[in-house]
């Protein structure tokens, strides 16, 4: 295995994490992974030395989850097998599991934009210059989407927790 | 909140991305208007939520299918047909390497403990555990030290210790042993303190993660390819040290995509990749991935 090989392997985890949260569906998600991977393997040589793999990854990801999001309309199904994964979760507490059901189902509740945001800079750690290359917009709508969507989650996990917690009772 | 300038100032701030006088400012205005710094909580609070819901897929081994693609045999590249080109690179690929001291150390090759040239960090770690952290925020999950990430590559991100109840308070590049090294700092609802250092090492070998109890404060060290690692607390209790000591290595495993010796990277050529039977046929997209064409530094929007 080459040096770029190694490279695009030490990142792959994290896209898998990125495209599960994306889609809300694992085998959907490792499609995705496996999609991108191959297709940056095979690329691997045009990305350069100085530039950074993992926007690189990260974009070819994001690029290829747009095409089949349109072709397959994911979306339709992601609220029902989120809830339905998340519900399958084993946590170790009640509070952890409320915690759990309460991020899944907030998430749905954003506009695709606006959450592709939230997971890029919330949960991947991208910067914003990184979010805004994955996502082919500029630094400043990256900015407006994630903190609209930082509002959005938090309108609707102190909804949903409310609610959750109720349903524990 | 007042315009649109502030609410990305406590975005920044929730995210870990002021320094300084930005972040002091802030801060002062989170101290004079609790509802601002309840909503600055709840936007950290997401995140810690998004890790705790997300981090198993980054965490657990990669499927069968996505491990053999770093299996398979070698896939001709295009930039193969241009023999000056891969030339140049592969050069700068060797020089990268050279940096680490540890060419593809993070396929868990290099092995996490050794033994020998621990003291003098150990020493260091105890020495500066008590250094007052000051410098710059930060957030789990966030490339550190962009010194050390770049010597790495992959970027180092720091470990996500918020299930032990940990946060990530802060970051520092300090000297240890003599050469530059990376302090995080954790801190608990309780005010305990824990920080990990990390610093490059030049030598190989493997042994397991060991502790040493020195001036009160309790160090776990051990190394992990090219990187030299401790963590300082003064817990007493070396079990629960360890134990955190394990989970900053899994978080900096994960990274490497599988643990060391998992058969995650076998020298033999398998069986291409199977296809999961689920997978929707494919069609001409709408729009092209192969528009994700090399970025460069200048290529960022």
């Amino acid at each position: 295995m080459d040096d770029e090989s190694r490279l695009i392997a030490y990142e792959t985890p994290h896209l898998r994490r990125f495209a599960v949260a994306l889609t809300g569906h694992p085998e959907q998600a490792d499609d995705l992974v496996q999609d991108a991977v191959e297709r940056a393997l095979r690329k691997r040589r045009g990305w350069r030395r100085t530039g950074n793999l993992r926007s690189w990854l990260f974009r070819i990801l994001y690029r290829l989850y747009l095409n089949k999001r349109k072709r397959q309309r994911l979306e339709n199904d992601r609220a029902r097998t989120m809830e339905a994964e998340a519900t399958a979760t084993v946590a170790p507490d009640q509070e952890k599991r409320v915690e759990v059901l309460n991020i899944a189902a907030a998430l749905d509740h954003l506009p695709a934009e606006q959450r592709e945001a939230v997971l890029l800079v919330g949960l991947e750690g991208l910067s914003y210059d990184e979010a805004a290359y994955v996502m082919g917009v500029a630094v400043g709508t990256v900015k407006s989407r994630l903190y609209r969507g930082r509002e959005t989650l938090s309108v609707v996990r102190d909804h949903e927790g409310s609610a959750q917690i109720r349903r524990v009772k | 909140m007042t315009d649109g300038h502030d609410d990305l100032d406590l975005l920044a701030y929730a995210e870990g991305r002021l320094t300084g006088d930005q972040a002091a400012r802030v801060e002062a205005r989170l101290r004079e208007d609790p509802e601002l710094a309840r909503r600055v909580r709840d936007f950290a609070e997401q995140d810690r939520e998004l890790h705790a819901r997300f981090d198993r897929y980054a965490e657990e081994p990669l499927p069968p299918r996505l491990a053999a693609l770093f299996e398979a045999p070698e896939r001709p590249a295009q930039a193969e047909r241009r023999p000056a080109r891969l030339v140049a690179r592969a050069a700068a690929v060797s020089a990268l390497m050279a940096a680490t001291g540890a060419g593809g150390w993070w396929l868990g090759q290099g092995g996490w403990i050794t033994r020998g040239g621990e003291r003098p960090f150990v020493q260091a770690a105890v020495e500066r555990y008590s250094a007052p952290v000051t410098d710059r925020a930060a957030s789990a999950g966030r490339a550190v030290a962009p010194a050390l990430s770049g010597k790495l590559a992959g970027g180092l991100r720091p470990p996500d210790l918020s299930a032990r109840g940990y946060r990530l308070r802060g970051r520092k590049t300090v000297v240890l042993d003599g050469a530059e090294g990376l302090m995080l700092h954790y801190r608990n609802a309780a005010g305990e303190s824990v920080r990990v250092f990390v610093k490059r090492r030049d030598d190989g070998g493997a042994a397991p993660v060991h502790t040493r109890r020195d001036e009160d404060v309790t160090v776990a060290y051990w190394n992990d390819g090219p990187l030299r690692i401790a963590l300082a607390t003064r817990q007493a209790d070396t079990a629960a040290v360890k134990a955190l000591a394990r989970r900053v290595r899994r978080s900096l495993e994960a990274r490497a995509g599988g643990t060391p010796d998992d058969g995650l990277w076998p020298r033999s050529a398998p069986a291409p990749a199977p296809r999961a039977t689920t997978r929707q046929a494919s069609t001409s997209p709408a729009v092209s991935a192969d528009q994700t064409g090399p970025p460069a530094p200048d290529a960022q929007p």
